[in-house]
Order: structure tokens, then C-alpha cells, then sequence
């Protein structure tokens, strides 16, 4: 489905990522993990059209995305979900989502998709006339994935959804991930909690120092020595690392 | 009374003219970052394009929509030609690009039409003139107050209820988030410089059709004052682009027809401390939110 290939992006002048290959299969959870600064957001960004690749090439369904815009990108059904919950927030949650299909004229498609959206987070549906920036950190987190959901887009880039919200909440997010893959969509899922990550995705790439340096499924990854050592490390103290 | 009420309609009126034009910068600003200095160069060209048109010989209806029309076509351009190829390059290039693009326009005008004051006339219908509690009013006044109540509507309507009009809250709120969505920001800017540019021909026109004689430095004064009103009713915000034009006409009218004799022509210098003071007070103006930063 998309086909990173000899990927390398220069950021601020600063070699961001290097020379990476990776795909995301159709209706997989693929997981980028890395520690921060390893260049899994500068890929994200790229794939998405907001940042510009240095060299290689990105293919979606075989289509080259390189040098497309973010509309163009999202038209072609591919959706980016940043990290720290981008919602409109002086804006309704109803017109955040009806935002969200923004690029789809079509009203009665349009509302089915809210519909589901409304199916999948309940609470959108009770807050639909509140201002997206009233709601809760992980209220928005629901938001901008639902939105994400009604671009009608068959890949969700997610950027480290679960930063910031309270455990509870992560798991919710993680179980909804699951359900949208469950619902057909395609995932790329890039996150520092890597530990949960790895329990849910099919397939992994770890990334150090905007290098992928190791690959495999979700399940050897785990059990990867060095893996262990340096990422996963005990639940404990990753969980603690967080709030340094 | 008679005099409180002829003071205040023509508070009404200026107030009104303000606010047309503080709209365009806060609308501009919200959905840019940048202060459009040139802004006040709209009204100036919907004025001569009237003029022009009605000395060639159009009826006024005519020329009044052909002149719009102009002005919409010189805003467009103006953000194509000036304002696109820097749009990333910054605040200072672009204020210091926008006041060029000013007194470019300016320069032009006075070349072609030369400096001299010049008068429009009008059809008569709207000089006619009637009294509320003593004052004198005329069918231009209730125009121009009119116009302004009716254009905000439809500009608040456009916001709120079109799908561009929630593209362009979008793109304001959040840049990129509305990229991820697939707003084309392009086509947003335009339309609000589309909006922009209508709302300023119609205060160029309401405007030299009160006073009637005009130059072509009208444009910088009226524009400098919409500006500031904007700012005081905090920029990027609709409600207080209007609220700041009506505050700073009733200040200036009400300073210059009741400070003693003598000091009357002082009315600008009292109504600007008055501004530095609300501004000391609140620093986002009187309906800008602290968080209206922009990065």
C-alpha cells in the first residue's frame, strides 16, 4: 500500500533521516518506534506533504507522492494525524469533523462517516456543539482521529497518540486503533510508549538517529534483546521516563 | 439634545467606515499573521474607479458595482503579486512590503489622476436630507450605517454557515491542522482578500460620497485609524474590528464637538491616549484572546 523507498530528509538543515525503507501493507498496524529525535515525526510529515523529502521516494498504491501537496495527499487517501492533538479548537466539535471531510462534497458520504465517527466516540456526538478546545486532552485525541476518519482516508498516520493522556485513556486510544483496523483502515503508527505499540501492530521498525536499524514483527521486536534493553526496559521505568 | 444627537449619528457614519475597513485587516490578519498596510489603498481605488466611471459617462448604479469589481480585482492581485512570494519570509518583510505596496499605490494614482482634490457627485436622492430630534440627517448617513449592519451580516454568515467560511476559521485557528484536512490555503487567502477588498470599496465609496471631495491620499489616513481600530477591538477578531470602529468614531467625534474651545483640534491626540490606555490595560485589545499569538 505505501512504499517508503532510500527516504532522507533534511530538517532545519539537520539531516533528519537517512536513507530509510520501510511499507505499510494494506489493512496492517505498522509501528515506527523510536526514542525522540530519531526522525519518526520528520517521516510522518513527509509522507503527509507538510515537509519536503530530500531524496528517494514515497509510493502510495504505486502513485509517487514526492513533490504532491497535503490536499493532494489526503485526496489520495492518505491522513496525518500529528502529534499533540491538532483540533480546531475555537471551532465546534461538528465543524471539526465536518472539516475533516472537507475535500468530500459529497454531503450524504459526509454524514455517514460522522455517523461512524459518532458510533466509535459517543462523547463526540454529546459535545458536538462545544468548542473542540474545551474538551478534555483525550476528547481531543478522539476528535482528531475522527476527523482523520472523515477524510475517508484508507491510511491513518498517527503521531504519538497516546503523548500526554492518562493511562486510561492510552488504552482507550490503543483500542480504538485496533478498531479502526478491525473497520478496514490501514495504520502507521508512530509512538514513544513503544511497549504498547509493539503489543498491537504487526510489524515494527525501529528507528535510532534517523536510521531504521531494526525490523520484524511486532512480536520479535518484543523479544529483541537490545530492544528490550534500550526501549522496553521494564514497563516501570518507561512509564517513569515520560514525565523527565 | 439636538447637538448630543447630530454628534452622535456622525459618530454612527465614521464609526461605520471603520469598521468596513478594520474587518478587512482583522480578517487578513486571522487568516495570514500579516498586517495589511496597503489595506487602506482600496479605498482609495473604488473612489477614483467611481469617479472615472461616472466621468465617462456610466449610471451610477453601474459604476458603483463595476467599481467594486475593480477593487476586488486590485486586492486579488495585490496578494498574488506582493504578498505570495513572501508569504514565509516573515513579519518585518511583510509590514515592510504592504506599507511599499501602499505608497506604491498611492504614488500611481497620483500620477495618472494628479494630486488635486476632486469631487464626486452623487445622485441627488442621496443628500436629501431629514431631522431625528433635531439633527440633520441625509440618505447616505442611514446608507453608509445600513450597508456596514447589513455586510457584516453577510460576512459573519459567510463564516459561519459556508464551507469556505469555515475553512478560512480553520486555516486561522490552525494552519496546519487545516493542511492535514486538505484545505487549500491558496484559495482561502483569496477569498479573504476578496472579502477584504468588497468591504473597503464599499467604505471608499460611502466614504467620498458624504464628504464628497477627495484626493489620492485618502486611503492612508482612513486606513492608519481602521487599523488602529482594529487593534484596539483586537485583531483577528470580527466583533471587535466593528466594536473598534465605532469606539474610536464616538471618541473622535464626541472629543472634537465637546472639548472647550481651542483645544478641539486636539480631538486625535485624546482619542489615541485613550487607545494607549485601553491598549495598556488590555494588550490584545478589547476582544482579542491571550492566546491569539501566533507563532
Amino acid at each position: 500500500m505505501l512504499k517508503v523507498t532510500n527516504l532522507s530528509i533534511s530538517y532545519k538543515k539537520i539531516n533528519a533521516v537517512r536513507n530509510i525503507s520501510f511499507e505499510v501493507r494494506e489493512g496492517e498496524i505498522v509501528s515506527l518506534i523510536g526514542s525522540n529525535g530519531a526522525g519518526k515525526t520528520s517521516t510522518m510529515r513527509t509522507i503527509s506533504g507538510l515537509i519536503k523529502a530530500k531524496s528517494g521516494s514515497i509510493l502510495y498504491e504505486g502513485k509517487e507522492l514526492i513533490g504532491a501537496s497535503p490536499a493532494q495527499i489526503v485526496s489520495a487517501g492518505i491522513v496525518h494525524v500529528p502529534e499533540g492533538r491538532q483540533v480546531f479548537s475555537k471551532l465546534s466539535v461538528g465543524e471539526n469533523l465536518e472539516l475533516g471531510g472537507y475535500l468530500t462534497r459529497n454531503k450524504k458520504i459526509r454524514q455517514e462517516r460522522m455517523d461512524y465517527v459518532f458510533d466509535l466516540f459517543p462523547i463526540l456526538k454529546e459535545r458536538i456543539h462545544q468548542k473542540a478546545g474545551s474538551l478534555s486532552g483525550g476528547e481531543q485525541q478522539m476528535l482528531a482521529i475522527g476527523r482523520a476518519r472523515v477524510t475517508g482516508s484508507r491510511l491513518l498516520l498517527l503521531d504519538e497518540p497516546s503523548l500526554g493522556l492518562a493511562p486510561i485513556i492510552v488504552e482507550q486510544v490503543f483500542e480504538v486503533i485496533q478498531t479502526l483496523r478491525n473497520n478496514g483502515m490501514t495504520i502507521l503508527l508512530v509512538e514513544q510508549n513503544a511497549w504498547d505499540a509493539l503489543q498491537i501492530c504487526d510489524r515494527a521498525y525501529i528507528m535510532e538517529s534517523g536510521e531504521i536499524v531494526l525490523s520484524g514483527t511486532g512480536q520479535e521486536v518484543a523479544e529483541n534483546e537490545d530492544i528490550r534493553r534500550i526501549y522496553l526496559g521494564g514497563k516501570e521505568t518507561w512509564v517513569s521516563s515520560l514525565h523527565n | 439634545m439636538g447637538f448630543f444627537v447630530a454628534q452622535l449619528i456622525s459618530a454612527i457614519k465614521l464609526g461605520s467606515i471603520y469598521a468596513l475597513v478594520a474587518i478587512g485587516y482583522s480578517i487578513v490578519y486571522s487568516i495570514m499573521g500579516m498586517i495589511n498596510f496597503a489595506h487602506g489603498e482600496l479605498l482609495m481605488i473604488a473612489t477614483f474607479a467611481l469617479w472615472s466611471l461616472l466621468n465617462a459617462g456610466l449610471s451610477f448604479g453601474l459604476a458603483v458595482i463595476l467599481s467594486i469589481l475593480i477593487t476586488v480585482l486590485f486586492g486579488v492581485l495585490i496578494e498574488r503579486v506582493a504578498y505570495r512570494p513572501i508569504r514565509k519570509a516573515g513579519e518585518s518583510t511583510q509590514i515592510i512590503t504592504s506599507l511599499a505596496v501602499s505608497i506604491f499605490l498611492e504614488a500611481v494614482c497620483q500620477a495618472i489622476f494628479n494630486s488635486s482634490s476632486k469631487a464626486l457627485i452623487i445622485p441627488e436622492f442621496f443628500s436629501r436630507t431629514f431631522k431625528i430630534y433635531g439633527a440633520t440627517v441625509s440618505v447616505i448617513d442611514v446608507v453608509t450605517f445600513a450597508s456596514t449592519v447589513i455586510l457584516t451580516i453577510v460576512v459573519v454568515l459567510i463564516l459561519q454557515k459556508t464551507r469556505i467560511g469555515k475553512a478560512m476559521r480553520a486555516v486561522s485557528d490552525n494552519p496546519e491542522a487545516s493542511d492535514l484536512v486538505g484545505i487549500d490555503k491558496n484559495k482561502v487567502i483569496t477569498v479573504a482578500f476578496i472579502i477584504g477588498s468588497v468591504l473597503a470599496a464599499f467604505a471608499g465609496i460611502l466614504y467620498s460620497g458624504k464628504y464628497t471631495s477627495f484626493s489620492n491620499d485618502m486611503g492612508f489616513m482612513l486606513g492608519v485609524k481602521a487599523f488602529i481600530a482594529a487593534v484596539l477591538g483586537g485583531l483577528g477578531s470580527l466583533t471587535g474590528a466593528v466594536a473598534g470602529g465605532y469606539i474610536m468614531a464616538v471618541l473622535e467625534v464626541f472629543f472634537s464637538g465637546y472639548l472647550p474651545q481651542g483645544t478641539a483640534s486636539f480631538q486625535t491626540t485624546f482619542t489615541f491616549l485613550v487607545l494607549i490606555l485601553v491598549l495598556l490595560v488590555r494588550p490584545n485589545g478589547l476582544f482579542g484572546s491571550n492566546n491569539w499569538k501566533r507563532s
